[in-house]
């Protein structure tokens, strides 16, 4: 398994450990909340953005920490040095997995509006939204690795 | 993944400039080992600026490394 392989079954489980404790941890904070776990809708909003917020940089500084241990352990493991640039074909393979993912998740966001309108939560809408990110993100780890396996 | 018309000799070329390996050309031409394995398998088609980074590091001519096989294609594509 090469250098990118690997890293994109990384990000992929990475991703699912991170979105999976996220939940975890928003849900008990949602069944916290001063008016229970079924809110009004402003509350929630509230409740949601600020949840999403906090993701973001989390998440970021998570895979940060994720993506230095596993080049250490890489290194460490295979005695190969890794990758100090991105080349052309390299490049093409990340612009087309992009490309993919954007897709999805464009797909996924206008999936998320559905449970408003048929008048669900804004919780159902934000999980869409979360859910299908990181199925987006998967969709797109595939292709990556199927793009250096088979071809491009 | 449909086969690409872009035949190579890089794995040949590499041979006769004295056993080359992957790992020298990819660091003449600028890219990485990985990419030097996909263009001799096949599965990736390099840009014309790589092709011709190649070529010059075996000291010959784009065509004398990578060949267009699909002479049919080509012709067809040309006379309509």
């Amino acid at each position: 398994m090469s250098y990118q392989e690997a890293k994109s079954l990384l990000m992929t489980s990475s991703s699912a450990v991170i979105l999976g404790t996220y939940l975890w941890v928003v849900f008990n904070r949602l069944e916290g909340l001063p008016s229970g776990p079924l809110p009004d809708t402003d509350t929630l909003l509230r409740f949601w953005a600020a949840a999403t917020l906090v993701f973001i940089p989390v998440s970021v500084v998570a895979r940060i920490v994720i993506m230095i241990l596993f080049a250490i352990i890489y290194r460490m493991v295979t005695g190969q040095d890794l990758p100090t640039f991105e080349d052309e074909r390299d490049k093409l393979i990340e612009l087309k997995s992009t490309r993919v993912s954007q897709a999805i998740f464009v797909l996924v966001f206008v999936l998320s509006m559905v449970p408003v309108v048929t008048g669900y939560t804004v919780t159902v809408m934000f999980l869409t939204l979360l859910l299908g990110g990181f199925f987006a993100e998967l969709v797109g780890e595939i292709g990556r690795i199927s793009m250096y396996r088979r071809g491009v | 993944m449909a086969e690409s018309p872009i035949s190579n000799k890089v794995r040949e070329m590499r041979f006769h400039s004295g056993e080359m390996t992957q790992q020298e050309l990819a660091e003449k031409v600028g890219v990485t080992r990985q990419t030097i394995v996909a263009i001799e398998k096949q599965r990736y088609s390099p840009s014309l600026e790589l092709a011709f980074r190649i070529a010059r590091a075996f000291a010959c001519g784009v065509e004398d490394v990578f060949q267009f096989e699909n002479d049919s294609d080509m012709t067809n594509g040309g006379t309509k």
